[in-house]
């Protein structure tokens, strides 16, 4: 589905999709879910959870809790983005708050913090393009790596396999293939060079 | 950038580093419950993830949509009402409108030749043919709007 940031058809129409929900409409809750779910995703989920598993419950719970809450949204010119961002944050920081060593957790999210969500549309359509190169140079850097290395890779963080489905996948041992993991991930470090 | 040259043979032996970094990587990258990041690799392993496809299920899950508010119990009193304003507006047009005239008999062939009998200065036919079609048109009457008080 296209970004509903790069969408000026879309933008028109919130409100009024917004106004159903407010009515009952789930086609029209659907709508908006289909609208933002891959931007909450890319933007605000995934830089503080990393695990796919723990980014997609988050942001069903963020839906959840905007749906229950959308009388009380207002729209103050920048629509519904900033609001529902607003919310994924508070989701992802109850999921580290929920495990078992939430406090640690805590402390190494903070001190590793992505930075906030973007806040307007167009602030969060310069952040997806960003996004969007990134991966393209992250496809890059694994397109250089041996083909078993980029494979353990791909099948680990960009399928978002467990690591028992990947070393079945693989057909080796459970250790084996974190000690491949491993070594795959050096490589890539060497051959990664983040923009400045 | 290619990595080839330099990359260790993936089936080769693991050292006892190699081993331990492992098991310290398979626990950072648990979901439920993670260990500290090796700083070396944090940055790599942060663009890993973020190079993932942003491609949540294609529909919104049934408890996303679950939440979506149901109507107030008094809205559905909404359709009900007009239609009663509605039915209330057509009993009133009925009310006040003049009734459709009664459909009264057309006149038989026998009365048109009575009548142009009488136009020849013969009025017996018709007076006969008269009374046959005047019960016809009260009888009409009678149906269309009662007897008469």
């Amino acid at each position: 589905m296209p970004s509903p940031f790069a969408d000026p058809i879309w933008r028109a129409e919130e409100a009024r999709v917004v106004a159903r929900v407010r009515a009952g409409d789930r086609l029209a809750g659907e709508q908006l879910y289909r609208a933002y779910a891959g931007p909450l995703l890319r933007l605000v989920l995934r830089p503080r959870l990393g695990d796919p598993a723990a980014a997609e419950d988050a942001l069903a719970e963020t839906f959840i809790a905007a749906f229950r809450a959308l009388d009380g949204f207002e729209d103050r010119g920048a629509g519904l983005w900033p609001w529902l961002a607003r919310i994924a944050v508070h989701k992802a920081m109850d999921v580290h708050r929920a495990r078992a060593r939430a406090a640690r957790g805590c402390e190494r999210l903070e001190a590793q913090a992505p930075p906030p969500p973007p806040e307007t549309p167009a602030e969060a359509l310069e952040a997806l393009d960003e996004a969007e190169l990134q991966a393209a140079r992250v496809r890059a850097a694994l397109s250089g790596l041996h083909a078993r290395y980029r494979e353990a890779l791909e099948l680990r963080f960009l399928q978002g396999l467990g690591r028992e489905e990947c070393a079945r996948r693989l057909a080796v041992k459970l250790g084996t293939f974190d000690v491949l993991l491993l070594r795959a991930v050096r490589a890539f470090a060497r051959a990664w060079e983040p923009e400045e | 950038m290619s990595d080839l040259r330099h990359a260790p043979d993936p089936d080769a032996p693991p050292t006892p580093e190699e081993e331990a970094a492992a098991a310290a990587l398979a626990g950072a990258l648990e979901p439920r419950a993670p260990q500290a990041v090796p700083p070396e690799l944090a940055g790599a392993l942060a663009a890993l993830r973020a190079a993932a496809p942003a491609a949540p299920g294609q529909a919104a899950p049934a408890r996303v949509l679950a939440a979506v508010p149901r109507p107030a119990r008094w809205r559905w009193l909404l359709p009900v009402g007009g239609l009663a304003t509605a039915a209330a507006a057509a009993a009133l047009v009925l009310l006040v409108a003049p009734p459709r005239p009664a459909a009264l008999p057309a006149p038989g062939r026998e009365l048109l030749l009575a009548q142009a009998e009488a136009a020849r200065g013969s009025p017996r036919p018709l007076e006969r043919a008269m009374r046959g079609y005047r019960r016809e048109v009260y009888a009409a009457l009678r149906t269309r709007y009662g007897e008469a008080p």
